[in-house]
């Protein structure tokens, strides 16, 4: 093992001093020539490039002779594409490049759907992407709140559903996998995500790809996968206060009422971010309090996020890159309603005292290294912990705890085989253990490979994809199983300017420790332990295409995007009753998601913009030949920005999802949850006005007045929790 | 475009309006008399190890006041109309758990203190407390409120190893 080290130090040091050839150039704004300083110049495939400086120069040093594309992206301007060739040793390639002043982000990069920098056009599956502007104005705190506004995601509680692929399962085992930084984010017991342990204010992207995912993600990337990546410190110091005070207004109907006054919360967060030559840091460290609209359902948190990167040369060959990220909160209780005419007050057998303490801890380091070949070789290892555990509890009141951690290392290269071909593979272990009174101590072991090869057969903007992945599950004695996850897929960027898109790929998730193990007794629901419990599966597949239109001879412009997809899941795990009343997790159905997605998106002049998606599902339960229960069949989001003078802007969004259609009857029919029945279709309106102060009061300052839910709507997202009413903040931010 | 703008978010606030949300039911003006209706659980299941000797009955009893007026002056609040009781034949004996109703004919009521009581000889003043309606573990009382037309539901787990403290 030591001789393998010490080689790949000896290799990583030989390949940063060879030579080889150079791309230098300038960038600058295509309208006066002004040279753009702190643009992004990324080669393609290989995570490798260089930012300009203040005369708007770059330089990428020491690159093999053969073809290469840059990336050319900046805040504003649409990203470019230039291809050239670097023809021998030691030649130099000079370019120039003029990027157009669009705030239409129609190329912007992306790096999760295949585990390497791509354009969007390429990318052959479904992807939205929220940018930082768009995450910080709505005044978010939680992942989940921003995924509200993705289009065909929908999220219910703890459980996030895109296209269908999640319903109802007590926030236990999710099908959408969740990674921050390339590092994965869900829990090692229930496989949850934790929606609070996520450093959002310095998420500066989302990426969303929609449609199983296993063949790159493995397990829990059923439906999908969220990418959230943290911001690149510049080379000039950047801090940042924010802070936000508000209130849920009273509900409009009196048995609502539960507290005298209206319900507060607050939050600040201050970070700092640097580059220093080769070193870059970031440091961020925030806390929350929200009293709640409803009773025993408060909750105080603090957030800590560090990132140091270290570059080891002057060209971004070598970098090391550690996180850590912590989160503590401090929770009431909540479960579900007393009833519909008490649906802000807990049952009355509950005890209303019982909190939960949780903390989550992440820590992972990432090695990425460019040979001078240009492969790139990426080794990742994290750990997430996480716990929690009740008190105020009553004598002989039995706890909910669980002490759990995630092991994860990943080394992955990537790397042209050809000009034409471009390979990624890689190798993933992962180990969760889990102590808990409620699931004892167990152990659950992943061990994966995947491969998947993307092909430009000689057609002009065709691109091919396959792959697999093939992952060993074993959990202490309950059988083994190995899941093969293969993915065909294709993008065709045509000479219309219309990028088309094809996939098919299985996805698939292991039963998490919780769904085998778990045998507690809980507000009078007793959940039985099943160790039997299989992997369910998915196959989906989608076609695609997407174009951008101008509107006008200025820079106008309408991107439009439409999708029709199918997803066959089968095993699926959901918390069904027995035939003694008791809860289990069991393989119970097999079901099918189809669909059409439509995206509209403009940026006008002057920066009015509207944004509208609709997502129309299928789902049925082919199991019991009815609708799959806990879905809505419509998903409708839409946005507007409206600039009202200089430096004030209003926007607004707009959520709408049917009524779903069913949800188990015997659920309600049992009694469990009083009212588990009352549901509607939901209808949120968020509105907020966003006023730079810059040129009001020279300083950097920015206020936001949100009203979130405005015309007071009341519905509920899953059964037996009013979702939350009427919310006033105001937010300032101060960039330094 | 404005135009396109202005009807979009006109759609948008037709579709908000059509919505109706959900509600509570309407508050009805109840009338009529009360019922308190509890369940007792015995922790330990029905074998009663380690309740107080000579287990001659068990009654549930609420009253109005509370600090508790001495075992003499319970009767004197049985009758003047301050305290209820299950009834003077004894809830069952020995079993995992066991239900009672008590009519409270006189609504609203506020009972400040919600027990049950086991009787440990013949003589009618010998009550032993072996629960009380609580959500401290000090047995602190919680008041229980029964309207005009009321049904209120409550439940009272008894641990003959853990007694609550005696009022008297």
């Amino acid at each position: 093992m030591k001789s393998i080290v010490l080689f790949l130090i000896l290799y990583i040091a030989c390949s940063i001093y060879a030579l080889a050839g150079t791309i230098q150039g300038k960038v600058i704004d295509s309208l006066d020539n002004i040279p753009l300083y702190g643009a992004t110049i990324r080669i393609e495939g290989i995570q490798i490039g260089a930012r300009s400086n203040a005369d708007g120069n770059f330089s990428i040093q020491r690159l093999k002779p053969g073809n290469y594309r840059l990336l050319i992206s900046y805040v504003g301007y649409k990203t470019e594409n230039v291809s050239l060739a670097i023809p021998s040793d030691n030649s130099t390639v000079n370019i120039i490049i003029s990027l157009l002043r669009k705030d239409v982000n129609s190329n912007a990069i992306i790096v999760s759907a295949g585990k390497r920098t791509q354009s969007i056009q390429e990318v052959p599956v479904s992807v939205a992407l929220l940018d930082q502007q768009s995450i910080q104005q709505r005044n978010v705190n939680r992942i989940d709140e921003v995924l509200r506004y993705v289009s065909g995601v929908n999220v219910a509680r703890d459980q996030v559903s895109i296209r269908g692929s999640s319903g109802f399962a007590l926030g236990i085992g999710s099908r959408v996998a969740l990674l921050l930084d390339g590092f994965p984010m869900l829990s090692a017991d229930n496989g949850d995500m934790k929606f609070d342990a996520l450093p959002m204010p310095e998420i500066q992207r989302v990426e969303v790809v929609k449609g199983a995912g296993s063949a790159l993600y493995g397990t829990g990337a059923l439906g999908g996968v969220v990418s959230l990546f943290t911001r690149t410190p510049a080379d000039t110091a950047r801090i940042m206060i924010r802070s936000y005070a508000g209130v849920y207004t009273q509900p409009a109907f009196d048995q609502w009422v539960v507290h005298d006054a209206p319900p507060p919360l607050y939050g600040l967060d201050i970070s700092y971010s640097q580059r220093f030559d080769n070193l870059e840091c970031t440091l961020l460290g925030g806390t929350r309090y929200d009293k709640s609209y409803r009773l025993t359902d408060q909750s105080r948190r603090f957030n800590l996020f560090s990132k140091i990167a270290y570059t080891f040369d002057e060209h971004d060959r070598t970098i090391l890159t550690g996180i850590i990220n912590l989160a503590h909160e401090d929770k009431g209780d909540w479960v579900f309603w007393n009833s519909l005419d008490s649906a802000t007050r807990p049952p009355t057998s509950s005890n209303a005292d019982r909190m939960t303490l949780s903390s989550k801890a992440m820590m992972g380091l990432n090695l990425r290294h460019l040979f001078k070949d240009n492969g790139l070789l990426n080794i990742r290892s994290g750990i997430f912990l996480t716990d929690f555990d009740n008190y105020n509890l009553l004598p002989n009141e039995e706890a909910v705890a669980s002490n759990a951690q995630s092991f994860n290392s990943e080394i992955q290269y990537s790397r042209s085989l050809f000009t034409d071909v471009f390979l990624t593979t890689g190798l993933n272990v992962i180990l969760n253990r889990v102590e808990a009174p409620i699931y004892g101590t167990k152990q659950q072991r992943f061990i994966s490979g995947y491969a998947q090869t993307e092909i430009k057969p000689g057609i002009e903007g065709l691109i091919m994809t396959i792959g697999g992945r093939v992952d060993h599950e074993q959990t202490d004695d309950a059988d083994q199983h190995f899941v093969i996850s293969p993915k065909i897929a294709g993008s065709w960027l045509s000479p219309f300017g219309v990028q088309f898109r094809a996939s098919i790929g299985r996805g698939f998730r292991a039963a998490t420790v919780a769904e085998r193990y778990a045998a507690l007794r809980f507000q009078g629901i007793s959940v039985q332990p099943n160790e039997a419990i299989r992997p369910e599966y998915s196959l989906s597949y989608e076609l695609g295409a997407s174009t951008a239109l101008p509107l006008s001879e200025s820079a106008d412009m309408l991107l439009m995007d439409i999708a029709v997809f199918n997803n066959a899941m089968d095993d699926l795990v959901e918390p069904s009753f027995t035939v003694t009343g008791n809860v289990q997790f069991q393989n119970v159905t097999a079901a099918r998601v189809r669909g059409i997605e439509i995206g509209l998106r403009t940026q006008l002049s002057h920066g009015f913009g509207i944004e509208s998606s609709l997502t129309y599902m299928d789902p049925v339960d082919l199991t019991q030949n009815q609708t799959l229960p806990y879905r809505s069949s419509i998903l409708w989001y839409s946005r507007l920005s409206i600039p009202i003078i200089e430096n004030i802007q209003f926007q607004t969004d707009y959520r709408y999802l049917s009524r779903v259609e069913l949800i188990d009857a015997r659920i309600a029919a049992l009694g469990f949850i009083a009212d588990a029945d009352a549901r509607v279709a939901i209808h949120v309106c968020d509105m907020r006005l966003v006023m730079n102060m810059q040129s009001m009061i020279a300083a950097p300052l920015t206020l936001t007045l949100n009203a979130k839910n405005v015309f007071d709507y009341y519905y509920s997202e899953i059964m037996g929790n009013l979702a939350p009413n009427r919310q006033l903040s105001i937010q300032g931010e101060i960039l330094l | 475009m404005k135009d396109s703008i202005i009807l979009f978010f006109a759609l948008i606030l037709l579709l908000i309006s059509c919505g109706e949300g959900l509600a509570p039911s309407e508050p009805e003006a109840k009338v009529g008399p009360g019922l308190l209706r509890g369940t007792i659980v015995f922790k330990g299941g029905k074998d009663w190890l380690n309740a107080p000797d000579s287990v001659i009955a068990v009654r549930a009893a609420g009253f109005t006041a509370y600090p508790l007026p001495d075992s003499a002056g319970i009767v004197n609040e049985l009758l003047e109309g301050r305290a209820i009781i299950s009834g003077f034949q004894s809830l069952p004996l020995f079993v995992d758990s066991t239900t009672f109703e008590i009519p409270i004919p006189k609504p609203p009521m506020t009972l400040q203190y919600f027990a049950i009581a086991q009787q440990t000889s013949t003589d009618l003043n010998d009550q032993t407390i072996i629960g009380v309606y609580s959500d401290k573990p000090n047995f602190a009382p919680l008041p229980i409120v029964i309207g005009s037309g009321d049904t209120v539901n409550i439940r009272i787990t008894v641990d003959f190893n853990n007694l609550p403290p005696q009022p008297f």
